[in-house]
Order: structure tokens, then sequence, then C-alpha cells
């Protein structure tokens, strides 16, 4: 009995905080649906930063420093690259989680919502964050797991593609929309052919 | 009335009183045209409330035909919970269908789960089948409402308040009950004195509190009719503005992981 008490009880005070969590207003930060400007001004960063995460990843000048006997200097090098690339880490997160919102927008505003597409981002959005904390961890001991950020990469990719499809599918629904209300034969879209 | 400490008498006639109060807002505040199934749930409720006064007077408290009474209005008043809180979440969700798409999914996953499991319960020789009944019950309702919260609050939804405080008193309660349930189960085994009244007292403040809170909700009229969209105009413009935008955006994104990790890739 006192597991089922026990069992009972973590439950319900889960089953409450969910709830709470629910009603709560959004953040300033995650309130409205999504912000045009915001999605404008995160590819351009993105951009902006390519060429110093180009160098960053780049081993020629350790190389250089490590044949001239510079090893402090080497060793801090590494160091700040290192803080570079987790930086670009973030950056990319930041992208997923604006492609995410946005992908969620669309569902919103869309006028059906396919369950198994739902789970699917879902799922994705689950591995992205695990990977990237997994990557970060590597990142701090001091490995340098490309393979999973090329994984990641991927990942991007794939939601890249699944939202490229969704707005495609959103912008055929318009025209659809577009085409249904504005008939030549009459103007309330109910045109006989 | 026999068997009914003080106590529960008090907050039994409470609860009455703040039916009452609801049942006037849901009338002066014209709620039951855009809430009809929720209007029939506090209707109902008020109603169950003076069955079981005359019930309790002529067959007092603890008699068997009050319980058998009182267990089958309460099931009419938890379908129409049910129903109640459907309309609610249908029309919190009236201006999205896509996502009213997967709550009634949801929802109805809830019921198939609630009838088997009541199926299951009722066929059992246990002798608390119908409070674990009463508890499942509870707990499906309540996974699949909050779900339905959660996913409103997933895709950034903003619903009218009042929609957002009746559903969350329903889930509340439900949660609340649940713990009064097993409580009242761990309570009878431990031979705890008292322990039937201790339940109908917590189950009644956990309602008396709800009741409250709605109250102070449906004093705010709530929106009537959905946004009307006009996808001729906004709709498509919207998609002019976004489609390129986000396309440029991915394969920009594209381009630069392919680049940036597709170097490093290659490096020894």
């Amino acid at each position: 009995m006192t597991t089922t008490l026990i069992v009972s009880s973590c439950v319900a005070v889960l089953l409450l905080a969910a709830l709470i969590w629910a009603l709560r207003a959004p953040s300033r930060a995650s309130r409205g649906n999504f912000d045009l400007n915001s999605l404008e001004q995160s590819g351009r960063r993105h951009a902006t930063y390519l060429s110093l995460i180009r160098r960053a990843s780049s081993s020629d000048d350790l190389a250089f420093l490590s044949k001239r006997g510079y090893t402090k200097l080497r060793s801090r090098l590494d160091r700040e690259r290192r803080k570079v690339v987790l930086l670009y880490l973030d950056n990319l997160r930041g992208d997923f989680e604006r492609l995410s919102k946005m992908a969620r927008a669309i569902a919103a505003l869309s006028p059906s919502v396919g369950m198994r597409q739902e789970i699917e981002r879902v799922q994705l959005s689950f591995e992205f964050l695990v990977r990237y904390y997994a990557i970060r961890l590597a990142f701090g001991w001091g490995f340098v797991p490309v393979a999973q950020l090329s994984q990641l990469s991927q990942m991007v990719s794939q939601l890249s593609i699944q939202m490229e499809t969704s707005v495609k599918e959103f912008g055929e629904r318009a025209a659809v929309a577009v085409r249904g209300t504005s008939s030549p034969l009459d103007g309330n879209g109910t045109g006989v052919a | 009335m026999t068997g009914l400490s003080t106590f529960l008498q008090i907050i039994w006639i409470a609860s009455v009183a703040l039916q009452a109060i609801i049942l006037f807002l849901v009338l002066f505040r014209r709620h039951y045209r855009t809430l009809p199934m929720f209007a029939w749930y506090v209707s109902l409720n008020f109603a169950q409330a003076f069955l079981l006064f005359w019930v309790y007077s002529h067959f007092g408290f603890a008699s068997q035909s009050a319980f058998h009474i009182y267990w089958w209005s309460e099931v009419i008043i938890m379908i129409v919970q049910t129903l109640a809180s459907t309309e609610i979440v249908r029309r919190a969700l009236q201006d999205y269908p896509g996502i009213w798409e997967l709550a009634w999914r949801l929802i109805l996953c809830g019921v198939l789960v609630i009838v088997a499991y009541s199926w299951y319960t009722a066929n059992s020789k246990d002798a608390w089948g119908l409070m674990t009944a009463d508890r499942g019950y509870r707990f499906v309702f309540a996974v699949a409402f909050i779900s339905c919260l959660l996913l409103i609050r997933h895709y950034s939804i903003s619903i009218d308040p009042v929609y957002k405080t009746l559903l969350g008193g329903f889930c509340f309660y439900s949660c609340g009950v649940i713990i009064a349930d097993t409580l009242l189960k761990a309570q009878f085994l431990e031979h705890f004195p008292s322990y039937a009244e201790v339940w109908n007292e917590s189950e009644l403040l956990l309602f008396v509190g709800v009741l409250a809170i709605w109250i102070v909700a449906l004093r705010q009229p709530v929106r009537v009719f959905a946004k009307p969209r006009d996808s001729s105009g906004d709709g498509a413009a919207y998609y002019d503005q976004l489609a390129p935008q986000l396309n440029a955006q991915l394969r920009e994104l594209n381009d630069t992981l392919r680049k940036f990790f597709g170097k490093r890739a290659t490096q020894p």
C-alpha cells in the first residue's frame, strides 16, 4: 500500500507541476509566435562568424607554434579557439531553436497537423539537445568530436528539409485559398466550372 | 442530516452557494452561449447537491441507497465534465484547427483508456474497484487535459484566461482527488478513525477552492466568435514574406554547416 501511496502521490504532484508550468504565462522572450526580424538577424550572425570558425578549426597555426617552441602560447590559443567553437555550437543551437519555433508556428497556423510529423519533431529536438550536451561535455574534457558535430549538422539539415516541406505545403494551401476566394466566375470563391 | 459532521455540512453549503454564484454568472454573463456543456455541468452539479440533500435526509448519509445514488449521479457528472472540458479545449483552439486535431486525438485516447480501465476494474473482485475506477478516471482525465494545456504552451498559443482557468480548475481538482482517493485507502488500511469523513472533507474543500477560482474567472466575458481569417489577403502576403526568408536562412545555415564540418571532418 505504501508503494501505491508513494507512486500515486508522486504522479499527482508531477501532474500538478506540469499543470502549473502549462498555465504559467510564457516568458517575454518566447511570447508571441515568431518575429521575422529575428529570423533575418540569426542568418546574418551565423554567416558573419563563419570565417572565424574556419580559422578556429584549422590546426596549421597550432602546428606552427609547436614547431617554434611556443608551447604556452599554443595551449592558450587552443583553449581560446575551443571557446570560439563552443560559441559557434551555441549559435548552432540558437538556430535550431529558432527553426523549431518557426516549425511550431507554422504547425499552429496550419489547418491540418500530422501527428507523426510533430512527434518526429519533438524527438528530433530531444536528440539534438542530447547530442549538443554530449558534444559540449566532450569539448570540456578536451576531445574534438568531429563525427558528432557532423551528426548535429545533419540534424539541423533534416529540420530544414522538414521546414521547407511544411512551408511548401503551407504555401500551396494559401495559394488554393487565394484561388478559391478570387474566382474569376464570382467574387465569393464559389465559382461553378 | 444524519451522519454528516458540522464541518462537512458547512463546506457542503458553501460549495452549493458557490455553485449558485457560478450558475448566476454563467446565465448573467451569457457564458452558456459559448460554453453550453460547462453550463450543463454547473447545473447538474447544482441539481446533484439538492438530490443528495434529499437522499441523505431520507435514507441517511451512510445508507446503501445514498451510496448508489451518489455514484450513479457522479458518473453522469464525470461524463459531462469530460464533455465540458473538451468543449473548452475546442473553444480555446478554435483559431488553430491543426492543433485542435492533435488535441482531440489526445482526448479520445484518454476516453478510450478510461473506458478500458473502468471495464477492467468493474470486472475485478476488488472491493475498492469503484474507488480505483474513480482514481483511474481522474488520472486519465488529468493526463489528457494537462497534455492539451502543454500542447497549447508548446505551440505558444495564446488562449483566453477564462478557458485557461476553467480547464486548470478541472485538472487541479482531478489531481487533488487522485491524492485524496489514495489517502482514503491508506487511511482505511491503517484503521484511521473517520477516514471517510476526511476523504469527503478533502474532496469538498478542493472543489470549493476550484469554484472560488472559477467565480473570479467567470466575471470576465469570453471571446464568442473565432477571429475571421483572411486567407486571400494576409495569409498570402504572410506566406510571400515568410517563405523566401525562411528558405534563404535554411540554405545559408546548411551551406555554413556543410562547409565548416566538412572541412573539420577531413582534418587528420
